[in-house]
């Protein structure tokens, strides 16, 4: 009873740690650094760099090693490095990074003020570059007085990282485009790391033509140049760096759409993974840098790199790619035993594997299958790429966040990358099927496995099957939008249940089920060939007790009183978001930036903080940010003194972002399009002191947790924003409270543990429910239509009650150009004729069986109606005493409507009166009345089935069919009930089909081809029932009218 | 500028008001001002068509056309000054002073070109004609363009899908401002050209303020305006993003019809309707089976419906099979010999697709090898309007960019599989490429209704030489198109593997097939006159029933009357209820506090000695003095429904029930207890004199059904004790029977000016007129403050008795009873506001804060968009003048 959880990356991975002092090892480590650096700088720089890079390991915050750290159980990494310094580099590391943080805001700051002017590198021509060491220096104090007494020691290395922080700033900022530079970390000083992490680098995929390309060809190619060596230093790591950062691990991408981390691995994608650059921009297809045009370099590392690989020592440890909020729901649901079955999982390593020799990458499989039960997933790097980076990230994620791609860029609508997603989904639909034991549950989530239910359910028709999507889920007019837009939607019904973050997603899943598969829907249940699946809305949550622990640890602590020193008397506005086009960044500032000119009083007051995670891969949209980021800041009289917008390209430590999310005055959330957003969870339950507002898009998923405290902005109305900025910054403390109290009640609601228990919940429902409704029979549409195919005579008789769609009406006209086609329904004779006078040769039972059309005219089936009036009388006294009831009188019957009743509490009670009155008075004059959907119909009993047989007799006796050839199977001695005319019957109708939606109307039509085919008067007969029913004659059941359609649509078209 | 039509046509004809965003003229101005050159635009031919129609060939109706004048252009000087002429900037920086008489004698000459395009096109039997019915609307100003930003910047792209992040908010709002403007010139310029029992027909997407704003204009009449929506209309989703997505439907539900051009379009605005204005819809059937809702709005009904528009099949037919084209068929035909050729014509705009159909040819290529060389695909690419946008320049470039490749790819020396023309083409050659071609491919990815594939359809219907009849059509399913011609090939244009396949199917079908399609094709097209004359005769049966109906629609507050009102009013009186008015409905009321803007535009009110402003709530004495009495001491406050009263500027609260007797409350709390034990949730609220039980913290249904018994059993006993039950927002009030809104409404209007109250003093009808308010805004959202408004049209018809002659120029007495938020309420008030939002927004404008042009309003428009008489149109006037003088000098000059 295991429960598989399939996500594209497992929460493990692999990491190998060089020795930098090895020889060989350090070429690659340092030609990997020219890689990463020769984008902007100059080579004379690199010269540079490259004497002291071997000890100066690179410090990307992104990529601090991940300690896993699950519930007070860490995992060591098995390469130490010096434990001996460790107290002491503790210090130094705090401080340190205390010191990068506010260098980063004044790097920034310095940055935003010059990218207005193109020129960079002239010192001398704008007023802000002049000003710049004052500004320096500025900033440095603070820090500087912090520097609190109990750190002295530790003062003379911080003051020379300073100084080498400085002049690296100092050039990048010279040296380099502005909009570039937020790349620049200073690189921390460190002369006791010896080893360093190290990760393969994977081929980009080869862009080309997608229509005329030879993948097999391409793939060939790249192959042989497979031995590249290619590789980048993730982070440098040292024992002694990272408790603040290991603490917080956990939490630390708890953001929903972190995944698209795995660009960390690869160069190239600064410049490929772009969905919104310049459509002219042409890429070639395989670039590797800047070091091929070092031949000899090259040539060396080709043979060093498999060597080395295989050889590296290696440890699992956590991976901070992938949906973290789900790798925390389920860790602490496991840990906390709210899930008591065990766990596997199911995902890809989170690293190329093409660099790794066969055997490694076995061995890893194995580690990790054995000792963290987490079954990886191993595709080649191109179909890893093709189908994530490619499919998954340029054209579904776009269109699930109403992004209609319209650039060649992204072309590939039919690209091979589809082929490459369909595969990568095959994998991990084939990995699961081997993992899988019976009684488990699969548990698949996601927008990058939307295949795999339905390929795991072909293998395993009896499994549970769960499916989540985590981000939004458009509208049908933008999903339609997909090639593969069918191909998706069956996919994802393979599951038993799909889940969905809100009530909207859920609901356009369930409009678009229904537009393009014409499936049966109803409000939680997607019906299509034969499987009920139910769909439900699950919001994801964070851990509110594993984040306080966190809010209470010192660093954070620290930082708190760092902040408030450095902002004192400010108003802080923090925002923390992927940088990218759908999260609304420039309309924030746009807002921002009316807010400050229509309250001028506020320059001085305020700050906003943005922090943006992720890389930036699209240089316009961040020129056109910036613009707007400088022209704020410009406001501003004197920077030095305020400077309204700190705008960080990159993620801060967790416990520093804590620390300001506790700080702040106001968070401010303005996606344009966002499936959840975890990000203001975590800034409520930081908030327990300040309660400060929240600010949130109306546009985010959240915003339906969330709406009862926050305040809902329109990103798109900048007039607004910006009145609600002024709003939430004058909010009363009163208010204040009353609204954190909300957000945090729904907060707690919401919470990760909910989450997983609720889904769990919904799989298994929906799964039993399954259970039981595959007992009833449901028709097989290859049988049907082989024995249609195998008869000659059709006759099908639907019941219709609703007036019929455009598809219906075609179809029908379809089929009944060569069969027998009655369509029944209570409606009267005109209103039948109207509704169907587009189909030609179709025949009508109209009023449940009163009247029949054969041929264009009309046959009376009814015989007695002097029954009306008295009905009549008795409805007249029932409309008296339920006001805005009211009855109608057709030609052979009565219904009685209660649906504009004004008192709806009693209608059950009326009708049920009136049903026993006229039903006691006219039973033995074969008057019946009966409630169906809340309508009380009056009429003769048995028309429909008198209606039938007078049409079995009349095909069966009446003219013969224009061809006529063989006879047919079933002879008997006398035909139906009534007839009794033999000669013809070798023109009798051999195949009846029946179907409705049960009703007492139906029912005896059922019976009567059931008996028939017992008599052996009729051949096939099909008796279909669609909708839910407890008891019936009918033999075959389906899900649904359209799904009936469907069939009959292949019937017609063999 | 009146018309004058004459009506002595034998019958009369049924007057029509067609508004069109543009004149089907273009009008080019030479140097002098003083001659011009008129002559037809090409573009939206099926809307013209039916123009054309109206005016030549039907009998029933009399037209007049409303429209705008286009950007006029200047025709180049002469030779020598040519090359600085054509300068882009040239047209937005031409200021177009036209004097008086240069506009009249423009519209005389567009009347005169109406008319003699009649005399050319129809014979003389037709019936009399109808002269002067073309109604330019004026807006000559620098940088025309700017009349189109809003429309075509922010407007379309959402219609379109297309979601446009970085469009700055300031220009937004400029652009916006700009937008109202247009609409109220058409207003100011229908107002002088209605008459009582016309019809006005408002088209598209430039228009969707003006069906309220005649609403606004025209309060009193039966007016029927009928919206056709040519353009796509998004879902939800898109629409919401717009920011002014209220105003908008607000602006397009003023009309009686809105018809759009097919089901999901109407579905989606219908949608829209419900979830932004919270209307509510029934959805039926109509005549030609397809769905159609009643929205109601406002007090009102709106008819929603779709019905796709047409081409004019007989004359286009006419038009293609003339020798002429017979010639320049084969010329292509020998042109392209053995070689099958695909048709495209589209406007190239980010939405009609012309990049997905060359990469669906470029796969069709790399597909199928055997065609190449076999095919070649014309494809005519028409420039938009704003042609030197970047979104067009990139476009244009990755266009030229697929062209290139494919052609080096697949080509050769003396032959290009792709000939791509970037220009406009004549008639004549496009009705001779429909003729020739042997496929005609639609990709677009958004289009309301594609009339060229009406037009193809309807040219290969004719038997022809060339084997040119019933040759295929492949048409995007996105477009509106695919809904009328369900028979064509219909495929995802996003999907280029599954088109390059149709392609081929197409040219593999044999004769048979095709002449199968077409025929059935070709019952598919609608005309142009039977869409012209079914939405008219719709929209005249409308108007019939209109007539026995009773309801009438709310329209919106018209703010610049009020502002001009407000302006020459001494004694202002304002009376405004407080939750859902001043400030939006929340969950719980202790939340519902004033925001600072509400403060600061109080304050403003304050200020003005000629004001005095109540606030009058059903909440406590407490939460008032709190949040409102305590920060501005110069309202005048109403606590419980009228029960306290704290007079303007005054700091003590009077109780009027002080001498009644309050034996009941222990009654119906009795009975209120019963019921909170039995709804868990619910809770009772112990105002001084009211008592009232909430359920809006219950389930729903429970606290619903509950109250309703709740209310039965307190109506059992309460007409003993003279109490009245109330129905409130999710709860139920008791409260004796005069503490009510309305009398305090009663005592605030029937009351000297500006002296203080004496609360328990009876009211004197006998004050003289001016010592009584000659402005009262009155604002309030809840049931109970209908009182309120009834209370106003009371005393207003009382008025209207005793001072029959005291009205002010807007025959009225200054009374503004307005309800404020969801369209689904009905209302005795006179006018209403969408949002607590726009309140402010009124306010605003009161005190000076806010732009008149922030919503529309029927404001008086000189001919270069200004407001008459003010300031910059003033300056616009002497301008001008000096303009007219220094031309006429530096003419005569010249001639010297």
């Amino acid at each position: 009873m295991t429960i598989i959880v399939a996500s594209l990356f497992l929460p493990y991975t692999p990491q190998f740690e060089a020795d930098v002092t090895n020889s060989d090892t350090a070429k690659l480590v340092e030609s990997s650094m020219i890689k990463v650096d020769c984008n902007n700088q100059e080579l004379s720089n690199n010269k540079q760099e490259r004497s002291s890079s071997v000890t100066s390991a690179s410090s990307h915050y992104i990529g601090l090693p991940q300690e896993a750290q699950i519930n007070g159980e860490p995992l060591q990494r098995a390469n130490v490095g010096s434990p001996a310094t460790g107290v002491n580099y503790h210090n130094e590391m705090e401080m340190l990074s205390s010191e990068q943080f506010l260098e980063e805001l004044t790097a920034n700051a310095t940055h935003a003020a010059n990218s207005g002017i193109p020129p960079a590198n002239n010192p001398v021509s704008s007023g802000s570059t002049a000003q710049r060491p004052s500004v320096e220096e500025f900033f440095s104090a603070p820090s500087a007085r912090v520097c609190s007494p109990s750190q002295e020691a530790s003062a003379s290395s911080i003051s020379a990282s300073r100084s080498s922080a400085h002049h690296n700033d100092l050039s990048s900022s010279l040296m380099k485009n502005p909009n570039l530079s937020f790349d620049s970390h200073p690189p921390r000083v460190r002369s006791s790391s010896k080893s360093a992490v190290i990760t393969p680098v994977s081929k980009s995929v080869p862009d080309v033509d997608p229509a005329v390309v030879d993948v097999a060809k391409v793939r060939e190619e790249f192959q042989q140049q497979a031995s590249l060596p290619s590789m980048k230093r993730v982070s440098g790591s040292t024992a002694g760096d990272s408790s603040i950062a290991s603490s917080s691990s956990n939490l630390r991408y708890s953001q929903q759409f972190q995944d698209n981390f795995i660009e960390d691995t690869d160069s190239e994608d600064d410049i490929d993974s772009d969905l919104e650059t310049d459509a002219t921009k042409k890429y070639n297809v395989p670039k590797f840098g800047g070091y091929s045009n070092n031949a000899k370099l090259r040539a060396s590392l080709m043979r060093n790199s498999y060597e080395l690989f295989k050889h590296l020592p290696w440890t699992i440890v956590d991976s901070d790619k992938g949906n973290g909020s789900l790798k925390n729901a389920v860790n602490i649901a496991v840990a906390e035993k709210t899930v008591k079955e065990p766990v596997s999982w199911v995902g890809t390593m989170g690293i190329p594997t093409d660099e790794l020799p066969h055997e490694v990458c076995h061995k890893i499989s194995k580690k990790l299958e054995q000792d963290f039960s987490s079954f990886p997933v191993v595709t080649d790097d191109i179909t890893f790429k093709g189908a994530y980076k490619n499919y998954a990230k340029q054209i579904l994620w776009p269109t699930l966040h109403y992004q209609i791609p319209d650039n060649p860029n992204s072309k590939a609508f039919e690209d091979h990358s589809w082929d490459y997603y369909q595969k990568v989904n095959q994998k991990f639909s084939d990995r699961i099927v081997s993992v899988y034991k019976p009684g488990d549950t699969i548990w698949i989530h996601d927008y990058h496995l939307m295949l795999v239910p339905q390929m795991v359910r072909e293998k395993l028709p009896k499994a549970k099957i769960g499916f989540f999507l985590h981000v939004s889920f458009p509208s049908s007019e933008v999903f339609r939008c997909l090639a593969n837009r069918e191909r998706i939607l069956e996919g994802i019904i393979g599951a038993n249940f799909v889940g969905f973050q809100t009530k909207e997603y859920k609901r356009h899943f369930l409009q678009t089920c229904n537009r393009l598969l014409a499936a049966d829907v109803s409000n939680d249940e997607v019906k299509y060939h034969c499987n009920i699946v139910s769909v439900m809305y699950a919001p994801i949550g964070i851990d509110y007790y594993h984040l306080t622990s966190q809010l209470r640890n010192g660093s954070v602590l620290e930082w708190r009183q760092l902040i408030k020193e450095r902002w004192r008397n400010k108003k802080l506005i923090v925002c923390r978001d992927q940088f990218d086009r759908i999260r609304g960044l420039q309309k924030k500032m746009l807002a921002y930036e009316r807010f400050l000119i229509e309250n001028p009083e506020y320059i001085e007051k305020v700050v906003l903080i943005q922090i943006c995670i992720g890389k930036s891969s699209d240089p316009e949209y961040e020129r056109q940010i910036m613009v707007v980021v400088d022209r704020i800041n410009s406001l501003s009289s004197n920077i030095s003194i305020s400077q309204p917008v700190v705008f960080l390209h990159q993620d801060l430590d967790f416990a520093q972002y804590l620390a300001l999310n506790c700080e702040a005055d106001v968070f401010l959330v303005d996606a344009l399009r966002e499936g959840m957003n975890l990000t203001c969870h975590e800034f409520i339950v930081s908030s327990f002191e300040k309660n400060a507002p929240l600010l949130l898009s109306e546009f985010t998923g959240s915003s339906s947790v969330l709406k009862e405290g926050a305040i809902l902005i329109n990103p798109w109305d900048i007039n607004h924003v910006a009145q609600s900025i002024k709003r939430s910054l004058e909010m009363s403390p009163e208010e204040k409270r009353r609204r954190w109290k909300k957000l945090f009640k729904s907060v707690i609601e919401h919470d990760s543990d909910n989450w997983i228990t609720k889904c769990f919940e919904y799989i298994n429902n929906a799964w039993e429910s399954n259970q039981e409704t595959s007992t009833v029979f449901n028709l097989a549409p290859e049988k049907f239509c082989a024995d249609y195919k195998a008869s000659k005579k059709h006759l099908f008789i639907f019941k219709i009650s609703e007036p019929p769609t455009s598809r219906m009406l075609s179809l029908l006209s379809e089929l009944s150009s060569n069969n027998i086609v009655y369509v029944l329904s209570s409606f009267t004779k005109n209103t039948f004729e109207s509704l169907y006078n587009g189909v030609l040769n179709i025949g009508l039972i109209a009023e449940n069986g009163a009247y029949v059309r054969v041929n264009g005219s009309w046959y009376n089936i009814v015989e007695e109606l002097d029954w009306m009036k008295e009905v009549a009388k008795i409805f007249d006294e029932k409309v008296e005493r339920l006001p805005g009831s009211y009855y109608k009188i057709a030609d052979s019957m009565i219904r009685f409507h209660t649906e504009n009743a004004d008192d709806q509490d009693r209608v059950p009670t009326v009708i049920g009166e009136a049903i026993t009155h006229i039903n006691t008075l006219f039973d033995d004059r074969d008057i019946h009345a009966y409630v169906h959907k809340d309508i009380v119909f009056v009429q003769q009993t048995g028309l429909a089935l008198a209606a039938a047989e007078f049409l079995m007799k009349f095909y069966n006796s009446g003219v013969s069919p224009t061809d006529n050839s063989r006879i047919s199977l079933s002879r008997t001695s006398s035909s139906m009930s009534v007839g009794n005319n033999k000669k013809h019957f070798q023109n009798q109708v051999d195949f009846v089909c029946v179907s409705g939606s049960t009703s007492p109307i139906i029912e005896p039509l059922f019976k009567l081809v059931k008996q028939e085919v017992e008599k052996n008067n009729l051949k096939f007969g099909y008796t279909i029932l669609y909708g839910s029913s407890r008891s019936t004659y009918a033999k075959e059941h389906i899900n649904g009218v359209n799904e009936l359609f469907t069939i009959l649509h292949d019937l017609t078209a063999a | 500028m009146t018309t004058t039509a004459q009506d002595n046509s034998p019958k009369k004809r049924q007057r029509i008001i067609n508004c069109v965003t543009q004149l089907p003229y273009k009008i080019q101005l030479g140097e002098s001002n003083d001659d011009w050159k008129i002559s037809a635009t090409t573009g939206n031919s099926a809307l013209f068509s039916s123009l054309e129609y109206l005016q030549f060939d039907s009998t029933e109706y009399e037209q007049h056309v409303v429209g705008w004048t286009g950007e006029i252009t200047r025709t180049e000087r002469n030779l020598f000054t040519r090359e600085a002429k054509e300068k882009p900037q040239d047209l937005d920086d031409d200021p177009l002073y036209l004097t008086k008489e240069q506009i009249n004698g423009l519209t005389t000459t567009l009347q005169d070109h109406m008319k003699s395009d009649k005399e050319a096109k129809t014979d003389t039997t037709q019936t009399a004609p109808v002269t002067n019915n073309v109604h330019p609307v004026w807006l000559l100003r620098k940088n025309q363009s700017r009349w189109r930003n809003y429309a075509e910047k922010v407007i379309w792209p959402t219609f379109h899908y297309i979601l446009n992040p970085s469009n700055e908010g300031e220009q937004e709002k400029n652009w916006w401002y700009d937008y109202v403007k247009f609409n109220e010139a058409y207003a100011q310029k229908i107002g002088e050209v209605y008459r009582k029992g016309d019809i006005i027909w408002i088209h598209d997407y430039y228009l969707l303020l003006l069906p309220q704003l005649l609403r606004m204009k025209f309060n009193d009449e039966s007016i029927i305006i009928g919206y056709f929506h040519h353009a796509p209309w998004p879902s939800n989703e898109y629409f919401r993003c717009l920011p002014r997505r209220k105003q908008i439907l607000d602006g397009l539900v003023g009309a009686n019809r809105i018809c759009f051009q097919n089901e999901s379009f109407s579905r989606h605005f219908v949608s829209s309707c419900k979830r932004l204005l919270d209307a509510t819809a029934k959805k039926s059937k109509n005549s030609s089976n397809s769905d159609q809702y009643q929205v109601s709005v406002y007090g009102g009904d709106v008819l929603v419906d779709s019905l796709p528009i047409g081409v004019n099949t007989t004359q286009i037919l006419k038009d293609a099979f003339t020798k002429d084209i017979d010639s320049k068929v084969l010329s292509i035909k020998q042109a392209y010999q053995n070689k099958k050729i695909i048709i495209g014509r589209d406007r190239l705009d980010s939405v009609r697709g012309v990049v997905q159909k060359l990469r669906a040819f470029e796969t069709f290529l790399a597909m199928y090898p055997e065609w190449r060389d076999q095919v070649v695909l014309i494809q005519v690419s028409s420039p938009t309007a704003n042609r030197n946008s970047p979104q067009t320049i990139r476009l244009e470039q990755q266009v030229n960019e697929l062209v290139n490749s494919i052609n080096s790819e697949y080509g050769n020396l003396n032959f290009s599989p792709v000939q791509h023309y970037y220009m406009r083409i004549p008639k004549d050659v496009y009705l001779s490429l429909l003729r020739v071609a042997d496929l005609c491919l639609i990709t677009s990815v958004r289009d309301g209704m594609n009339t060229t594939a009406l037009e193809y359809v309807t040219v290969k219907s004719h038997m022809s030489n060339f084997l040119c009849y019933g040759n295929p059509l492949i048409l995007s399913e996105f477009s509106g198109s695919s809904n009328v011609l369900k028979d064509a090939i219909v495929v995802n244009p996003w999907d280029s593997v599954a088109v390059a396949k149709s392609i081929n199917m197409a040219l593999k079908l044999d004769k048979e097939e095709k002449s199968n399609l077409e025929s059935k094709l070709w019952k598919e097209v609608p005309t142009i006159q039977d869409w012209t004359n079914k939405f008219l005769s719709s929209l005249k049966e409308q108007a019939s029933s209109n007539d026995d109906m009773e309801r009438k629609m709310t329209p919106a507050l018209n703010r610049p009357v009020l502002l001009e009102n407000y302006k020459q009013a001494k004694r202002r009186l304002f009376l405004f209820d407080y939750d859902g008015t001043l400030t939006p409905i929340v969950k719980d009321p202790a939340a519902a506090i004033p925001s600072a803007r509400l403060y600061t535009i109080l304050q403003k009110l304050c200020a003005d000695p000629h004001n005095q402003i109540w606030i009058i709530s059903g909440r406590d004495q407490k939460f008032l003095n709190k949040w409102l009495g305590g920060k501005l001491p110069q309202l005048g406050l109403s606590a419980e429904h009228g029960c306290f009263m704290k007079d303007v500027s005054c700091q003590d609260w009077v109780n009027l029930t002080e001498k009644v007797d309050m034996s009941w409350q222990v009654r119906v709390n009795e009975v209120m207890e019963e019921f909170t034990t039995r709804t868990p949730g619910s809770f009772i609220e112990r105002k001084k004199v009211a008592l009232t039980w909430h359920y809006r913290r219950t389930v729903p249904e429970l606290g619903e059904f509950h109250a309703k018994e709740l209310k039965e059993k307190l109506l059992s006993f309460t007409d003993d004790f003279d109490l009245e039950v109330m129905d409130g927002k999710a709860n139920i009030e008791v409260r004796p029977r005069f503490v009510n809104k309305g009398e305090i409404v009663k005592r605030l209007v029937w009351h000297q000016h500006g002296k203080p109250q004496d609360m328990l003093k009876g009211i004197s009808e006998k004050l003289p007129k001016d010592e009584m308010p000659d402005f009262v805004l009155c604002l309030g959202d809840d049931f109970t403050d209908e009182d309120m408004f009834r209370q106003l049209n009371t005393i207003e018809t009382c008025w209207k008795e005793k001072y029959p002659d005291q009205k002010n120029q807007w025959g009225n007495y200054g009374f503004y009873p307005v309800t404020v938020g969801s369209a689904s309420k009905k209302t005795v008030a006179k006018a209403h506001l969408t949002d607590p939002q726009q309140v402010l927004e009124t306010l605003g404008l009161l005190v000076g804060d806010v732009s008149l042009f922030q919503s529309a309003g029927t404001v008086d428009l000189d001919s270069r968009g200004h407001v008459k008489n003010s300031e910059s149109s003033l300056k616009s006037k002497l301008a001008s003048k000096a303009y007219v003088m220094k031309r006429s000098a530096s003419y005569t000059g010249a001639k010297v």
